[in-house]
């Protein structure tokens, strides 16, 4: 065997050493971008419906006025901005603000699937004049199958790691 | 492998980098804009820096470089607030700017620096 037959190497073998960790990679990047995309939905979502509910303060029941909203309404408005997003998996917090921008007056806490069928007027009477702030906090569990590739020798089955991605708004209510 | 890693390094201290920059560039507009809608709702509110500042370090705690009793008046977060007697269209407006620098990152020799700051300025029309 001459010289350069001997460094010819294997490309079955040179794959299986480049090719696994280039997987993990790939898996991580696509991992990472799915994260980064329902982070920020999560975020557009929340300051959506925060919006919403600044829009529907007190001048709603004003006079003629019949424009109140309900929990519901807002849950559900939330949702169908937060494209992708598994209700089941997002824990929200309604939060109505005195008008010292700080203290925490009301709180209505849900899952979102159950906070659409939540009947609550939102935000509540005696804190749903413009000055009063409205905040929305939300917890979304985010499965990632970045932590599958640690599980250790010998794992049973395959392990999903799980992120917390937080959304918040504070918003003053407008009309 | 000797030769691609430290590209593949430096280009992982990029992304790294610049979600960090790209959230602090976000957070900072949304922040502005939430104080600015406080600051318009009256010519009162229009220079009240103090719930102002409230608003801004409300969108920036998730940074962690932002204390939880900031002032916004020293780093890394500084909110003005100013009262504008002829906006974009004539009429009063508030005028609320938001800057804000990044926490200490990781930075690539002659591209890109450690820290930034990022300054975001919202004017909007007096409701009042």
């Amino acid at each position: 065997m001459t010289r350069r037959e001997r460094r010819r190497g294997s490309a079955v073998l040179e794959f299986t050493l480049a090719g696994i960790p280039f997987i993990f990679i790939w898996i991580s990047v696509a991992q990472m971008a799915i994260g980064m995309w329902r982070y920020h939905t999560i975020q557009y979502a929340v300051k959506t419906a925060g919006a919403y509910l600044t829009l529907h303060g007190a001048d709603c029941s004003m006079g003629s006025n019949t424009c109140g909203i309900q929990i519901k309404d807002a849950a559900k408005l939330l949702a169908s901005t937060a494209v992708g997003i598994d209700p089941t998996a997002m824990t929200v917090t309604f939060n109505a603000i005195d008008v010292d921008h700080t203290t925490v007056k009301s709180t209505v806490t849900c899952r979102l699937d159950a906070c659409e069928t939540n009947t609550t007027a939102w935000p509540p009477v005696n804190y749903n004049y413009p000055g009063n702030d409205v905040e929305i906090k939300t917890e979304y569990q985010f499965q990632s199958a970045l932590a599958m590739f640690a599980p250790g020798p010998g794992a049973g089955a395959v392990q999903f790691g799980t992120i917390w991605f937080p959304g918040f708004t504070h918003q003053t209510i407008l009309f | 492998m000797a030769l691609l890693m430290p590209w593949y390094v430096f280009l992982f201290v990029g992304a790294f980098d610049w979600g960090f920059y790209n959230h602090a560039l976000i957070s900072t507009e949304a922040a502005a804009r939430a104080a600015a809608l406080h600051a318009a709702a009256s010519s009162t509110t229009a220079v009240d820096q103090v719930t102002a500042c409230t608003y801004a370090a409300n969108e920036l705690k998730v940074s962690s470089n932002v204390p939880a009793n900031t002032t916004c008046q020293a780093a890394p977060l500084y909110v003005t607030t100013n009262l504008v007697n002829s906006g974009a269209d004539g009429q009063p407006a508030a005028s609320v700017t938001v800057t804000y620098q990044t926490p200490s990152l990781i930075p690539i020799p002659f591209l890109l620096d450690k820290q930034f700051w990022v300054s975001r300025t919202v004017q909007m029309r007096l409701r009042s």
